[in-house]
């Protein structure tokens, strides 16, 4: 069974269509990349999936039930976790690194103290490779890229069986990115884990993706393994976008 | 609230010898109003006709008023009832505005279009008007005076509360917490709540003050306690009638009225200051020369506004080892080196690369290159030349003349970059009329030249920013800097804000202009790819310092440096190229 | 429009929320003064309910009384006997004529010295500003008034302290007036003014070229005073609620010092007609500014046609 199924998906503002009758899958231990420029919907997607915004057409399954059931919100809630774009603004800048990642877990796993929560805690930190000394810095102490992995050490608390991951990438510079990516290929292949990766960057896609989803103006306009797609785009808007990516040099 | 913010606070008063005096005053009155009966032995009330309006004197520190009671006791009982009036009110306005507010905000829906129409009515009366009605229909005193201040003012803090509140929700931590399963109260609380704090204290020491003054302004009227008990505003009134005669009876109350206010209002710049943070810095130098007066062009100003052919030797753009430092010993940052021994030359015609990470320097080198050097930044060695001119001795003026006109911008964000409220041909327009004052046929040939030049419809001449897309945008921002033909473009991360489709275009229309042109451009970026797509050579810089630097070609291929070497391997896309590779 | 008429609603509603019952305040203000409550029988009361319709279901007396208003029939003064909508039809031209001039006195005051504020921050100008309007706003109307009227009135004797038969008579009362909404007017626009400064857009004028007075004037300027614009309600009401106090301090002959009158005579019927009139005022002044707002900013326009 597909763990995350999106079907029918609709979704307007006033009289602006952001999304019509959206539908992909995500298997257990599956990377898949929702691909799409500016304005194409896609944070809208992961908005509604994360329950953070209401479908006004559709389903959502999650393990085959319907997320609209409120026993299945709350079982999803733990189940799938998400990174969104700017670290800076996902980390409350009041709160230590020890606080922030306390927050799932507390929600969690209230009755844990002491030791065993610290271990816990500076086990989290060791899976995205941050030293625990870090525990007491707030995240104005911390660049960018520490941030980024913070978030993701937090959204890993609750021991998700899905990342969904909004532009992780994006406010990080080049070099920073590349490590983020070897990361999260990491925890992958260690934890078996799912991420429903969400971009602009088709170069980004190949790098980590197993199946790709092409979003245009709310419509998927082509899904597929990603060789393929790449390789023998069917759609004239994925043949455009693939196009317009620029090439690496050299 | 954080100690940092406690710390501001403690040092912006400390600087403050105004505030301390103002402080020490009120300080003084409040505790004087809290000890009337052990300060002054006499009545507030009782009346005395042998000692009527009698001038300030021992007994009776600021005299007597019409009925031979004593101005000060008299003012000492009646700060009581200003202040509790005052002070109760702003606790009952803020618990409703906050609780309102916020559930207003956070919930939203039905719940917030009640809330939100309640407010509204009663925003739609005047606040003193309102105020004024509801005492009077209650008929005075102590109580209808609070509830009347609260009804008018609590609306108010609940639509500003309801602001901050939609704004925090929409921040990144709280979609987090919801994700991560926090329950909505602790969201509220530990979130929300915690984030309102701040301006929730200003809120309320910026209005204490108005409160003040409206609770007076009431018993002016008439409003206030019942005579004979004292009460500030009513006592100025009942002083009015022997004004001539006996001006402290005005003047004392008055003058309390007014310190207390100060202080308030002072307090609450200060409290807002230590919350907010004030910068620092104030704005840019252009303000700090005489603004209308004469400015005629130096010497220096009109030889590289039009470079001519025999000038061709020079370089557009030479940087001989400049060193860029924080120099304002405000800055927390002072001393800190921000570009270290640079060299960087662009001749004519030519496209340079400038790769950088965050950090690099590579901005701050793009601003010096405009002469947009700005505190607490400072050039402190080396030279900058702009074809040929040693840029050191530059006014003002004279860069005026030169940006826009032979060198020219084009930033990240083309929709920061466009006055929101200009249309889009004035705004190209203003830089061909500012520089070369050409004839109306003159400059609407070149406007609509340009446009074409840069693949925008002829329409977007009577549009607003907003009303482009970001392409179009950024379309527009390029027009605006090539259309005085300039010999220098510097373009800071100039695709970095767009789409990938729009990206490529932009930089393919870049890079054709400046084939077109001989236009020297220097293209500053983080992205390897958008590098490679239009510059000849590259410079790669890290922490204000040169790293590499050579032909576009030969660094892709060898990079001798291990910093290059890692941000290539860095860059993503090479499964892409295998796949696609494979396929053809 | 549910503004409007949500204000009737609130103002309707104001006169059921009298202590006591609103016929017996009536019957006690009324009659003479002497009369004592212990002398009104129950069938006075009874009758005065009757008249006043009292007596009928709430929403049936807000929709007779509705009806009333929207004719312009405000009620009769319980003191004068006159109708009220005549009463301050002739008081309205001098109120209104204060709070223009009181305008003109705040646009004189708050533009010049928020400029310079924001234009000079941090520095001795701006501190200077920043003082006086702090004084400004924190000086009562009413002391401001009785100051003036001493100084200039009183001792020098160039002005006349009251009243409003001569021209030069405004010019106290309007100075009053305008400085309390100045100080908040000028510090509002000294923040907008910042702001704007820092913006990318003032940076790329700048870069473009451009001239000190068109940076200043086109450039940060215009951008700047559209928020000053939209407090502008901030100062309509300033102007309207300190129209009652300051035409009391100088006597003057409008609506304001007709309704402070009124609380004095427990006249309810004018403190609730003023009421309505100063609402429907601001209401409209409001409505004004709203579309001047979208005049002058164009991003607003793009918003209304649903703009996501």
């Amino acid at each position: 069974m597909t763990m995350l199924l999106v079907e029918g998906l609709s979704k307007r503002y006033r009289d602006h269509q952001v999304l019509t009758e959206v539908a992909f899958g995500v298997g257990r231990s599956e990377i898949v990349g929702l691909v799409g420029q500016s304005g194409s919907g896609k944070s809208t997607i992961a908005k509604c999936i994360l329950g953070l915004e209401r479908p006004h057409v559709g389903r959502i399954l999650w393990h085959g039930e319907s997320l609209s059931e409120r026993t299945v919100r709350r079982r999803a809630r733990r189940g799938m976790q998400a990174v969104f774009q700017d670290p800076r603004s996902s980390l409350n800048p009041r709160w230590t690194v020890r606080q922030l990642l306390s927050e799932p877990l507390d929600n969690w796993l209230p009755a844990e103290r002491g030791v065993i929560r610290l271990a816990r805690l500076a086990r989290l930190l060791d899976r995205v490779a941050l030293s625990a000394d870090l525990l007491d810095r707030h995240p104005h102490e911390l660049s960018t890229g520490q941030c980024q992995r913070v978030c993701i050490a937090r959204a890993l608390a609750p021991e998700p069986d899905l990342l969904i991951l909004d532009e992780p990438l994006s406010a990080l510079d080049v070099s920073v990115q590349a490590r983020l990516i070897e990361l999260l290929l990491d925890l992958h292949r260690t934890s078996g884990i799912s991420y429903l990766l969400i971009t602009h960057d088709f170069a980004v896609v190949a790098d980590i993706c197993q199946r790709i989803v092409v979003l245009d103006k709310g419509n998927v306009v082509e899904t597929g393994k990603v060789d393929d797609v790449l390789s023998r785009p069917t759609h004239a808007y994925t043949q455009a976008l693939l196009r317009d990516v620029l090439p690496m040099p050299g | 609230m954080s100690d940092r913010v406690l710390h501001r606070f403690k040092v912006g008063l400390r600087r403050d010898p105004v505030g301390i005096v103002l402080l020490a005053i009120v300080v003084a009155m409040i505790d004087a109003i809290l000890a009337a009966p052990l300060i002054s032995a006499l009545s507030p009330v009782g009346t005395d006709f042998k000692q009527v309006l009698l001038p300030p004197n021992a007994v009776n520190w600021l005299g007597t008023d019409d009925f031979g009671r004593d101005v000060f006791t008299r003012l000492l009982y009646g700060g009581r009832t200003s202040l509790t009036v005052a002070g109760v009110a702003v606790l009952i306005v803020m618990s409703i505005g906050v609780t309102v507010g916020v559930v207003a905000g956070y919930f939203g829906g039905v719940v917030d279009l009640v809330l939100t129409k309640i407010i509204d009515v009663l925003l739609a009366f005047p606040r003193l008007v309102l105020a004024i009605a509801v005492a009077a229909l209650m008929g005075g005193g102590m109580v209808p005076l609070i509830i009347a201040i609260s009804v008018v003012a609590w609306p108010a803090y609940a639509r500003i509360i309801r602001g901050f509140t939609l704004q925090v929700t929409q921040e990144g931590y709280v979609l987090a917490a919801r994700c991560l399963g926090t329950p909505t109260w602790k969201i509220l609380t530990r979130h929300i709540a915690l984030n309102l704090i701040g301006p929730i204290l200003v809120l309320a020491m910026l209005d204490i003050g108005n409160l003040i003054l409206a609770v007076s302004a009431l018993s002016f009227l008439g409003l206030g306690v019942p005579p004979p008990a004292p009460e500030w505003g009513a006592m100025l009134n009942e002083g009015r009638n022997n004004m001539e005669i006996a001006p402290w009876l005005v003047l004392a109350p008055g003058l309390a009225i007014f310190v207390v206010v100060l202080a308030a209002n002072y307090f609450g710049d200060i409290v807002r200051d230590s919350v907010e943070g004030r910068p620092v810095h104030g704005p840019r130098n252009w303000l700090r020369l005489p603004l209308l007066g004469a400015t005629q062009p130096s010497r220096l100003a009109a030889a590289p506004a039009a470079p001519h052919k025999d000038e061709v030797a020079a370089p557009a753009l030479d940087m001989q080892d400049v060193c860029i430092e924080v120099t304002d010993r405000r800055s927390p940052y002072f001393g800190r080196r921000i570009l270290n021994n640079v060299s960087l030359r662009v001749t004519r015609g030519e496209s340079v690369g400038l790769i950088g990470e965050s950090g690099s320097g590579k901005s701050t080198l793009a601003a010096l290159s405009l002469g947009l050097t700005r505190p607490p930044l400072a050039l402190t060695a080396g030279s900058a030349s702009l074809f040929g001119e040693d840029t050191a001795g530059w006014s003002w003026d004279d860069w005026q003349h030169v940006r826009g006109r032979s060198i020219a911008l084009v930033n990240q964000d083309p929709l920061s970059a466009l006055n929101p409220v200009l249309r889009v041909g004035d705004q190209i327009g203003e830089v061909m009329q500012t520089h070369l004052a050409p004839s109306r046929a003159a400059l609407e040939d070149r406007l609509r030249e340009v446009l074409d030049e840069v693949d925008l419809p002829r329409r977007v001449m009577r549009q607003f920013p907003h009303e482009l897309s970001g392409g179009m945008r950024q379309r527009a921002v390029i027009a605006m800097a090539i259309v005085n033909r300039p010999a220098l473009l510097i373009a800071d991360e100039p695709t970095t804000a767009l789409d990938v489709s729009t990206q490529i275009r932009i930089l393919d229309l870049l890079r054709g202009l400046q084939d077109r042109y001989g236009l020297a451009l220097l293209f500053v970026s983080h992205d390897l790819r958008v590098i490679s797509r239009v510059a000849d050579r590259v410079v790669i810089m890290r922490g204000g310092e040169v790293m590499e630097r050579g032909l576009t070609k030969e660094i892709f291929a060898g990079a001798t440096h291990p910093y290059t070497r890692e941000l290539i391997a860095a860059m993503p896309g090479r499964r892409m190229r295998l796949i696609q590779a494979a396929a053809e | 429009m549910s503004v409007l008429l949500g204000i009737t609603v609130a103002v309707f509603l104001m006169l059921r929320f009298i202590p006591g019952d609103p016929a017996t305040a009536v019957l006690l203000t009324m009659v003479e003064p002497g009369l004592d409550s212990a002398q009104i029988t129950q069938r006075d009361i009874d009758e005065v309910r009757d008249q006043m319709g009292l007596n009928d279901p709430l929403p049936q007396q807000y929709a007779m009384w509705l009806g009333r208003v929207m004719t312009g029939n405000l009620g009769t003064s319980l003191r004068s006997r006159q109708p009220i909508s005549g009463e301050l039809a002739v008081r309205i031209p001098a109120t209104l004529k204060l709070g223009s001039a009181a305008l003109l006195v705040m646009f004189a005051i708050a533009i010049p010295s928020g400029i310079l504020g924001g234009l000079y921050a941090g520095r001795t100008t701006d501190h200077v500003t920043r003082i006086l309007s702090l004084i400004g706003e924190s000086l009562p109307s009413f002391f401001l008034g009785v100051l003036l009227i001493y100084l200039f009135a009183i001792n020098l004797g160039w002005l006349p302290a009251m009243g409003g038969r001569r021209p030069e008579s405004i010019i106290l009362p309007a100075f009053t007036l305008g400085v309390g909404i100045a100080a908040a007017t000028s510090r509002l626009l000294r923040a907008s003014l910042l702001d704007t400064l820092s913006q990318p857009y003032m940076l790329m004028a700048e870069a473009k070229g451009m001239k000190r007075r068109t940076l200043l004037f086109r450039h940060a300027l215009r951008p700047a005073l559209i928020p000053v614009l939209t407090a502008a309600s901030l100062v309509a009401g300033g102007l309207l609620g300190g129209a009652a106090v300051v035409e009391t301090v100088f006597a003057w002959p409008g609506v304001g010092r007709y309704m402070v009158e009124a609380i004095a005579g427990r006249d309810y019927p004018v403190i609730q007609g003023f009421t309505l009139l100063m609402a429907t005022l601001f209401v409209i002044i409001n409505f004004v500014v709203d579309i001047l707002y979208r005049l002058l900013d164009p991003r607003v326009r793009v918003e209304e046609r649903g703009h996501v």
